[in-house]
């Protein structure tokens, strides 16, 4: 049975499949109540969670589990204050680059136990598993995992005298291609990277791309933070080249006050030329018929080294510490973890399937971003679920903003970066590496 | 020429000091205690909380670790943060631009015209008057939203129409961050001074200003002389409210530019919404809340001081 059937079955069927694809493996016998939360904004997931709920309830006559998505517009921060109080679902679905700190603050159950007598975790790589693991312990399970890709308009590109199947080698070559598009299409917006707050988690991710472009990283090998480095310079002076320079990044992709909604709309209009941006953005642009696979070229981002890709695990599985009957969650993520499911979730959500015999499903291998994907996995970066990183957001949001506004040189703004996380990480956590 | 002014009586002639004995004080303790308890409940054990908290590390996502003891770190953290001047700054330019200059000044010569135009019975000072009330009912999330709707660069109304014209393109909340948000702020607070204002104007005798024109006072010296000393102590209570409720007010900010960019618009309320509800700092976060609340009782002594001065 494949996705489209499946999905055409109604959720019914897809339970049936997933009870199928477990093999039988599903828990018996358990009873009681779990919640389930998720963020309801997320189109593609529900029908899933529907589906991997009912085939433990199926397989567990005595148990309920109740799905709860929620609609509000801020949901990590709805899950926080629901964690603090205790009134938080049993088990939820949050990105897993925030393992650590959901670790750190004592509000998720480990997974040991239960990954020791899963065979499914046999088929999750070590980057993967890195990717959830704190202090030691795994802390949650990923379904797909997502790379950046530079997205581009080929209809632009050819407008602009560029070849259409653009691929390029270093950092310059994205900036000329950008430029040569600001000339012939003066209205569009040539190149989108993120700056300054409002870009949220994704001007960090950005800032950490061009890092790993420039042959650097943000922790030494000891687990201290750089706070001056030369990969750290190249890349502000890259913000400083694309923003205010060359002006390929116009100002309202900083001023934007939800760029990660309004980019990549512009770029299904056809408004923006470049855009470095997840895989699963293809998804929505698919689902939404806004473009086709003819019309968007698809580019992995050009290192010191060779193309290289910025990835995350996603989002991932989490039993609340607090939950009361952990056992049921488990039944739930294990349901919800099948080849089955991951790979027809992740055709229709374009990710990289966590599992690695996923990615070996027909039908995710059909779904047109999946070569390009399975490319990237071969050069991706998986950040490690570092507890502090919601603090080093901050302040690379304050020294991108900087630089992008043209408020501040490179060199003032990696000395600002330089203060401000050291006041956050303390002197003894902070490191610098000599630049000639 | 100069014509005198109305000796308007001041506060000590109006409301006399009421000394009574012990027992007949009890009537006016009794009808006083729910209030006391409600204000207690919603203002003051709040307000404590918020005191205690920002001597707290308390943060949403060290739920392990809990609430220690950290006496004035948060504080001395905020006096050693290199951009706390830049939010002191634009909290001030907000509030002197959205409370005072547009709500206030705003509101109050808005009204005089509508005043105007009512008193000479102009068919279009209903709409006029309506026109204004406008942005006080609309929720502050949708003029927010309209507001949006008018500044944005590529789709926006203002854009779209000076594109007509043939005229370029401005960025307003890129290129002037600050204007815009007290634009759209003074735009949605107006129409309470102005409702306020207009009832007070139309409170004023018209004799007042008949005697006065006899006298041969122009209209500059019947406002000067005239509707200002009347009008001084609603004047302050504007001021008053306004100002409080814009030093909190972060709602439009966060909606046009979420202060943006590189802090050009952040306050110290939206930066203290952002440490405790993106950073989950709730320790730090109460600490700006303190900030502000001093910040308030400053513009609210100072107002009042002020309305006592010209009262005597």
């Amino acid at each position: 049975m494949n996705r489209r059937s499946l999905l055409a079955g109604g959720s019914a069927a897809l339970a049936g499949a997933v009870l199928a694809g477990s093999g039988g493996s599903l828990a018996q016998g358990l009873t009681g109540t779990i919640t389930i939360g998720y963020e309801g904004t997320n189109a593609f997931i529900g029908p899933y969670i529907g589906a991997a709920a009912q085939a433990v309830m199926t397989a567990n006559p005595g148990a309920t589990i109740e799905v709860n998505p929620s609609i509000s517009p801020n949901y990590l921060s709805q899950l926080a204050l629901q964690l603090f109080t205790g009134t938080a679902p049993d088990v939820f679905l949050i990105f897993g680059l925030g393992a650590g700190e959901l670790a750190a603050g004592g509000f998720v159950s480990s997974l040991d136990d239960y990954v020791a007598n899963w065979d499914g975790w046999a088929q999750y790589d070590a980057a993967t598993r890195a990717g959830v693991t704190s202090q030691g312990h795994p802390w949650a399970i990923p379904w797909g995992l997502n790379p950046y890709f530079l997205y581009y308009r080929k209809d632009l590109f050819q407008q602009a005298g560029l070849d259409p199947e653009w691929q390029p080698e270093t950092r310059e070559e994205i900036i000329e291609a950008a430029a040569a598009i600001q000339q012939s299409s003066p209205d569009s917006i040539p190149y989108s990277i993120y700056a300054g707050a409002n870009g949220e988690n994704a001007t960090a991710a950005d800032f950490m791309n061009l890092i790993l472009s420039n042959g650097g990283t943000l922790i030494d090998p000891d687990g201290r933070w750089f706070i001056d480095s030369c990969p750290i310079r190249e890349t502000l002076a890259y913000y400083e080249y694309a923003f205010q320079t060359t002006k390929v990044v116009p100002s309202i992709v900083l001023t934007d006050v939800s760029p990660l909604e309004t980019m990549p709309n512009y770029f299904a209009n056809g408004e923006l030329g470049i855009l470095h941006e997840t895989a699963k953005h293809y998804g929505v642009w698919m689902a939404r018929n806004a473009v086709d696979a003819e019309t968007i070229g698809v580019a992995l981002f050009p290192g010191n080294e060779g193309p290289l890709a910025l990835g995350d695990v996603g989002d991932a599985w989490y039993i609340n510490s607090g939950a009361a009957n952990p056992d049921l969650g488990w039944a739930f993520i294990e349901a919800f973890s099948t080849v089955e499911l991951q790979a027809a979730l992740s055709a229709e959500d374009p990710h990289l399937p966590a599992r690695l015999d996923a990615r070996d499903a027909s039908d995710w291998l059909e779904q047109p971003l999946s070569d390009r994907i399975l490319e990237a996995s071969t050069v991706m970066t998986l950040p490690p679920p570092e507890p502090q990183f919601r603090k080093l957001i901050s302040v690379v949001q304050n020294a991108t903003g900087l630089v992008a506004a043209g408020q501040a040189t490179p060199i003032e703004a990696i000395q600002r970066y330089g203060e401000e996380l050291t006041r956050t990480m303390g002197e003894q956590n902070v490191t610098t590496e000599a630049c000639g | 020429m100069s014509v005198p002014a109305i000796n308007w009586p001041a506060d000590s002639e109006t409301a006399p000091p009421i000394r009574r004995r012990k027992g007949e004080q009890r009537p006016y303790i009794v009808a006083i205690t729910p209030a006391a308890i409600l204000l207690s409940a919603f203002f003051i054990f709040p307000a404590l909380w918020v005191i205690y908290t920002s001597t707290t590390s308390l943060s949403l996502t060290n739920f392990a670790a809990g609430a220690q003891f950290v006496g004035l770190d948060n504080y001395r953290r905020l006096w050693h943060n290199p951009d706390f001047p830049k939010f002191v700054k634009n909290t001030i330019v907000f509030t002197v631009g959205a409370a005072m200059i547009g709500q206030t000044i705003g509101g109050l010569l808005i009204a005089l015209l509508i005043n105007h135009a009512q008193n000479h019975k102009h068919k279009l000072a209903p709409v006029a008057f309506t026109a204004a009330l406008l942005g006080w009912i609309c929720p502050p999330t949708l003029a927010g939203f309209i507001w949006g709707g008018i500044f944005d660069y590529r789709n926006g109304m203002l854009n779209t129409t000076l594109q007509f014209l043939h005229l370029p393109r401005v960025d307003m909340l890129g290129d002037y961050p600050m204007f815009s948000v007290i634009l759209a702020e003074s735009w949605r607070g107006l129409a309470f001074a102005l409702n306020i204002f207009l009832r007070a104007l139309q409170s004023i005798p018209n004799q007042v200003y008949e005697a006065a024109s006899i006298d041969g006072a122009t209209t500059w010296m019947r406002f000067k002389d005239q509707t200002l000393p009347a009008m001084r102590h609603v004047i302050a209570l504007v001021l008053l409210v306004t100002t409080i409720t814009t030093i909190g007010s972060f709602l439009m900010i966060l909606i046009l530019t979420n202060g943006d960019p590189a802090y050009a618009t952040e306050t110290i309320a939206l930066h203290a919404y952002h440490q405790a509800f993106t950073l989950f700092d709730i320790g730090y976060g109460a600490a700006l809340s303190v900030v502000m609340l001093l910040l308030s009782l400053f513009f609210a002594l100072f107002y009042l001081r002020l309305a006592k001065a010209s009262a005597e």
